[in-house]
């Protein structure tokens, strides 16, 4: 007997992103999913990330996947931030059970940004909806500038490419404009910031896009001021 | 490597819709992937392999993967586009180099919209 079914793999997941996405924005956050390869900078960008924020007056929080190890969470610790360790145990991905339940040890509602750092992998991360209000790829210059054609699907899924460790630039090979062109193709709407978190090279953009989509994602939220009727 | 858990979701899903329909042996499930759907086909051939070892109504299922073409469609004259290379479903091979959805190339503008190539999904099974 043939069943028709007719339904993607990952809809149980998707359930539980839109619950996760509807109780972030009721709590006012705005959410970031962080993917990358390992090592592309992710959490370095985020120590240096945080406190400029933190200056706007905007708080944020981490949620930290990794395979083992509380390493990158006591990294976060150390700039003052609540941080969650989500250790998936050989996982290759976060999923939205999984972010679902590390927001029940935040207080959502002294928060602003909830930053999602996903577990180092450019491949397995990107079918998974967690919820979050803006996809980022981090990409590192010493990567190349042929990842977003390999590794198409984070960066179809993605709003914004940051592009870290400029000050290797020279020594990487990599072709800036080159990638540009290749992201263009793939997803046309996409932003490239590139950036050096360690001198601070680009984070003035990076802040202000994050600022940008910050306002824009509250303002659709913010229910709709009632007119105020003057009396005659 | 996430194939492991995308079988995982499949085998629960279609072991459920099997209890609920009081059936009994599942012969075969369908899949359609997408080359962009990040998949690699034989690792989740082998995912499934594993999986249909252990007892239970999925024992010595069969999984076929269906290929489906990227399809994209221009947001300024609303041409549709296809690059055929569902075929060929390796990561390594897939069309995303050839993939341009900046432009069009009835019109000469766009962007393009993806509309297909993205997708996972089960289209179904036989039991018995």
């Amino acid at each position: 007997m043939e069943i028709p079914l007719v339904e993607p793999v990952l809809k149980s997941n998707d359930r539980l992103a839109a619950l996760n996405r509807q109780r972030l924005r009721q709590a006012g956050l705005f959410t970031i999913n962080l993917i990358s390869s390992p090592g592309a900078g992710k959490t370095t960008l985020l120590e240096k990330t945080i406190p400029l924020l933190r200056g706007l007056g905007r708080r944020s929080a981490v949620l930290e996947g990794d395979l083992f190890t509380t390493l990158d969470a006591e990294r976060i610790e150390r700039t003052e931030t609540p941080v969650v360790q989500i250790n998936t145990r050989g996982g290759c991905h976060l999923d939205a059970a999984l972010v679902g339940e590390a927001l029940e040890k935040l207080d959502l509602r002294a928060l602003d940004y909830l930053w999602i750092e996903n577990v180092g992998n450019l491949v397995c991360p990107a079918g998974y909806d967690l919820g979050e209000d803006l996809t980022v790829v981090v990409l590192s210059t010493p990567e190349g500038d042929d990842k977003p054609a390999k590794y198409t699907p984070a960066f179809l899924r993605a709003e914004a490419v940051v592009l870290t460790k400029l000050d290797l630039l020279s020594l990487s090979g990599m072709d800036v404009n080159r990638l540009r062109q290749t992201l263009r193709r793939i997803n046309p709407q996409l932003e490239l910031i590139p950036v050096c978190a360690r001198t601070g090279e680009g984070m003035d953009r990076w802040i202000a896009y994050l600022e940008q989509q910050f306002q824009q994602r509250t303002a659709i939220d913010k229910p709709i001021p009632q007119t105020h009727h003057r009396g005659a | 490597m996430h194939e492991l858990s995308l079988v995982e979701a499949i085998a629960r899903r279609i072991e459920a819709d099997v209890a609920e329909r009081g059936l009994q042996r599942v012969q075969r499930v369908r899949l359609a992937v997408g080359p962009l759907s990040g998949v690699l086909p034989h690792a989740l051939d082998f995912a499934w392999r594993v999986r249909a070892e252990q007892p239970g109504p999925l024992a010595r299922a069969q999984l076929c993967l269906e290929p489906t073409p990227v399809r994209a469609r221009c947001l300024e004259c609303g041409a549709q586009r296809t690059w055929e290379g569902g075929a060929r479903l390796d990561f390594d091979q897939a069309r995303a180099p050839d993939l341009d959805l900046d432009h069009c190339p009835r019109c000469g503008g766009g962007p393009l919209e993806l509309v297909a190539g993205q997708e996972l999904l089960i289209l179904g099974y036989e039991a018995i």
